[in-house]
């Protein structure tokens, strides 16, 4: 499938001159900053820098676009590890073994599980790309609603795994989360659920929901202490465990590989990059042995969600770069900067610019080596946060998420949803309501309506336009086999379990 | 909310006492463009050009602030709630978005809160399939819309013209609602992505936009009463003769800019001063070959022929909005 001449030029592109590199680390390191703050995204941090797009020419713009975004990719994860607040739908799944790690003093080893994992996953994602850009491209468009329906109702049973100690208060939570899914105008134009507010007429802002939930309440929880960290000598920021984390990534290949497949075969659909990560984790978890470690700073948590995140976007630069169609935000800010250079998109482009779609693809890979040692840098400085003691930063990070949730909703329905939420959050902690199952509800609920009504458009109410969809009937065997199958393995030794799932 | 806004008045007054008198009574600050959509749609494409190239027409930089949401609603009536004194001017699609925000969605503002300056960029409707469909002309795909009702499926973006057109192309032809499968979709760009991959038979919506799939799809009309160099098809009602019926021509997005009421009323110096500083951006050849690189357009029509085009586009929403009830 690859195009050994278009290779050859793609290679000479990038070797003949150094000045397509020199924005790579800048790209990067942009990406991460914006992603360590809650509430600024991908796509926001593109379109201010569009303008600089023109003085670059072609080649670098797109370098410095996918360095920004391979930045970006990992920087979600730091915040959501040290802090318990993601700062997108991509890190959700992050936080629910990062920031056990961290209050255990493991925040070292889990920041580099975390950018080991992340690295690995671009790469296999890209190369995946490199071969089958095309294939997959093709394949990707023919996914649609009910393929989509499938995959987010995959993600809906998530909701059953993160039921905490109480089978009926998950549910509940979970419920409660999707019915929040539904506030504001249905994709048919009907209003529910806003009581006359126009501000929810776009429904609950998802991020400043999600870091109330999460950091708020959690950080509310943590007022009675001193640091984040209880062990005094536990609160340290060490290069040696940084990298032992990253080589603890190493010993888990099977969750690592099927995180990354994952991510890749989800991030084809349009937004599936944002249920990627809790997929994977969900499926890591049903796959142990031991599932019960999970959610209490399992590594292989962090593994499964990272992995499958950084993958994700692959899916979406095979549709923008072998058809010229944008899936996401930041990559229908990609096609505008091609629009500058006067490249469209299209069919045509991939036939005509082959090079160019290669040479972004090894650069990408390239950046990945860059990323692990900016990253590495980047969460040997982001660690210190450790080191400060909580009544200071308890209210330093909620000021700054109240702020990003502003600059996110550019209204105050950003703000007053983060602290409705943190109010609703720690009642929920309080009374062992698992906020984790409301938040999937809330990510997945309007994600799987609009699908769900879409299929039933399409189809005109006949069950059988389900036969015509192969791969979404794929979809649903799959699930319904993932939920069965712990139950055919009941039989097995307990034995065995008991001897899994040693960690660090 | 009133209470705010006197005292940001009372703050301007107290603030113009200390500027000498001999600086330009307007602007004295920047100028903020409010886009009511998100970064990187056409029309925060569009304000990023005008921030770069007016401020030397203006004397005055521009800034770009994105207040999304509703269709356009929240950010059209964040933009009302601020002091008329043509600090915040508003560049938008004006329609469909602010008579779909009155019509349907219940906004607070009518079409006479805004003085529109001037539809300088105004898109078309299109008719088109996926290029593996069988029909080649529109009269195939009405031929086999009405053979086989409620078997062909097309998808829209919800509120649009190119759904308000559809629908009413429905009822002209004596077709009901059922007689096709419409799918509705979150945007246009979600809605476009479908189409090119096969997933609905066919849709109604804006050329432009569209050109980013022109290789995955086939023209079949456009909704213009006369032919376009861009695509080689009749127009609608041309086709639509064989069938004794025609459909209203409603025109997509209409980008302008967009004062309060209260500004040309109460400041019409400072209106025509920044009239004139449009204009002289509109004249300049490096911003029209910014426009001409970005595929946009910079075309003078003046405010009354755009009031007329903006009002014309609302009574034939008005006149359709019952098709499209939720």
């Amino acid at each position: 499938m690859i195009d050994v001449h278009a290779l050859a030029a793609a290679v000479h592109l990038l070797g003949g001159s150094w000045q397509p590199w020199l924005v790579v680390l800048p790209g990067i390191l942009i990406g991460l900053a914006v992603h360590a703050v809650p509430g600024l995204t991908t796509s926001m941090a593109l379109a201010i820098c569009l303008p600089l797009i023109p003085y670059m020419d072609f080649l670098q713009a797109l370098i410095f676009m996918t360095a920004m975004y391979a930045g970006a990719l990992f920087g979600v994860a730091i915040p959501a590890i040290l802090l318990n607040v993601p700062g997108s739908a991509a890190a959700v799944g992050t936080t629910f073994d990062g920031f056990p790690m961290a209050q255990a003093g493991r925040h070292n080893e889990a920041l580099g599980l975390a950018l080991a994992a992340s690295c690995v996953g671009q790469v296999i994602a890209y190369l995946l790309l490199l071969c089958l850009a095309q294939p997959i491209a093709a394949f990707a468009i023919r996914l649609g609603p009910p393929e989509m329906l499938m995959v987010s109702l995959w993600g809906i049973t998530l909701i059953a795994r993160l039921r905490g100690r109480h089978m009926a208060r998950g549910l509940l939570a979970g419920v409660f989360g999707l019915l929040l899914g539904t506030v504001g105008l249905s994709v048919r134009g009907a209003a529910r659920g806003t009581f006359g507010f126009d501000l929810l007429l776009d429904g609950i802002p998802t991020v400043p929901a999600i870091v109330g939930l999460f950091a708020a309440a959690e950080l509310f929880n943590l007022v009675g202490r001193e640091y984040i960290v209880d062990d005094r000598t536990r609160r340290q920021v060490n290069a040696g465990r940084i990298l032992a984390g990253m080589r603890e990534t190493f010993r888990h290949p099977g969750t690592l590989l099927r995180g990354a497949l994952l991510g890749s075969g989800i991030g084809i659909l349009p937004g599936g990059h944002a249920i990627a990560n809790l997929l994977s984790y969900s499926e890591a978890r049903r796959a142990a042995k031991d599932p019960e470690r999970f959610g209490t700073g399992d590594p292989r948590g962090i593994i499964a969600a990272e992995s499958a995140n950084a993958s994700s976007e692959g899916g979406s630069m095979a549709t923008l770069l072998a058809l010229g169609i944008p899936t996401g935000g930041a990559t229908a800010v990609m096609l505008v900067a091609f629009g500058m250079h006067n490249i469209t998109g299209g069919p045509a482009f991939m036939r005509d610019h082959a090079d160019i779609v290669y040479a972004v693809i090894l650069s990408s890979l390239a950046q990945v080596v860059l990323l692990a040692a900016a990253g590495f840098g980047f969460i040997f400085i982001a660690g210190f946060v450790v080191k400060v003691r909580l009544r200071l930063l308890v209210p330093i990070v909620l000021a700054l998420a109240v702020i990003g949730s502003y600059a996110l909703a550019q209204n105050l329905a950003g703000p007053i949803t983060l602290a409705a939420f943190a109010v609703i959050g720690w009642l929920m902690q309080r009374f062992d309501y698992p906020v984790a199952a409301a938040v999937v509800g809330l990510l997945l609920g309007r994600l799987t309506e609009g699908a769900l009504l879409r299929t039933y458009q399409m189809s005109g109410g006949d069950i059988g336009f389900l036969l015509t969809r192969p791969i979404a009937l794929a979809i649903l065997l799959l699930l319904i086999g993932s939920i069965a199958l712990p139950y055919l393995r009941r039989g097995r030794p307990r034995l065995l379990e008991k001897r899994q799932g040693r960690i660090v | 909310m009133q209470r705010r806004q006197l005292l940001t008045a009372a703050a301007a007054l107290a603030a113009s006492h200390v500027v000498p008198a001999h600086a330009a009574s307007w602007p004295r600050r920047p100028v903020t463009i409010l886009v009511p959509f998100d970064v990187g749609g056409s029309a925060d494409r569009l304000a990023r050009g005008f921030a770069q190239y007016m401020p030397k027409y203006l004397s005055q930089p521009l800034t770009v602030v994105d207040r999304a949401g509703a269709g356009g609603l929240i950010g059209t009536t964040w933009f009302l709630q601020q002091p008329a004194d043509g600090y915040t001017v508003m560049l938008t699609p004006a329609t469909p978005f602010i008579p779909v925000n009155i019509l349907v969605t219940h906004a607070h503002y009518t079409l006479d809160s805004f003085t529109f300056v001037n539809a300088q960029w105004v898109d078309y409707t299109i008719l088109l399939v996926p290029k593996d469909r069988p029909w080649k002309t529109a009269a195939e795909l009405i031929d086999a819309i009405r053979a086989a009702p409620g078997k062909i499926s097309t998808g829209v973006d919800f509120g649009s013209v190119g759904h308000i057109t559809t629908m009413a192309l429905l009822d002209a032809l004596g077709l009901g609602p059922d007689a096709v499968r419409i799918v509705t979709f979150d945007g246009a760009g979600a809605m476009r992505t479908a189409l090119a991959g096969g997933q609905v038979d066919f849709n109604i919506g804006q050329a432009e936009g569209a050109a980013f799939i022109s290789g995955f799809v086939r023209p079949l009309a456009v909704f213009l009463d006369h032919r376009v160099p861009d695509y080689d098809v009749p127009p609608i009602n041309d086709v639509l003769k064989a069938y004794h019926v025609s459909v209203p021509l409603i025109n997509g997005s209409v980008r302008t800019f967009v004062f309060p009421a209260a500004f040309k009323a109460k400041h019409p110096d400072d209106y025509a001063t920044f009239v004139a500083a449009y204009r002289a951006t509109l004249d300049d050849p490096a911003f029209q070959k910014w426009l001409h690189d970005n595929q946009m357009a910079g075309d003078w029509v003046g405010e009354e022929r755009t009031a007329a085009i903006i009002r014309a586009n609302y009574d034939g929403l008005e006149k359709y909005k019952n098709l499209i009830k939720p």
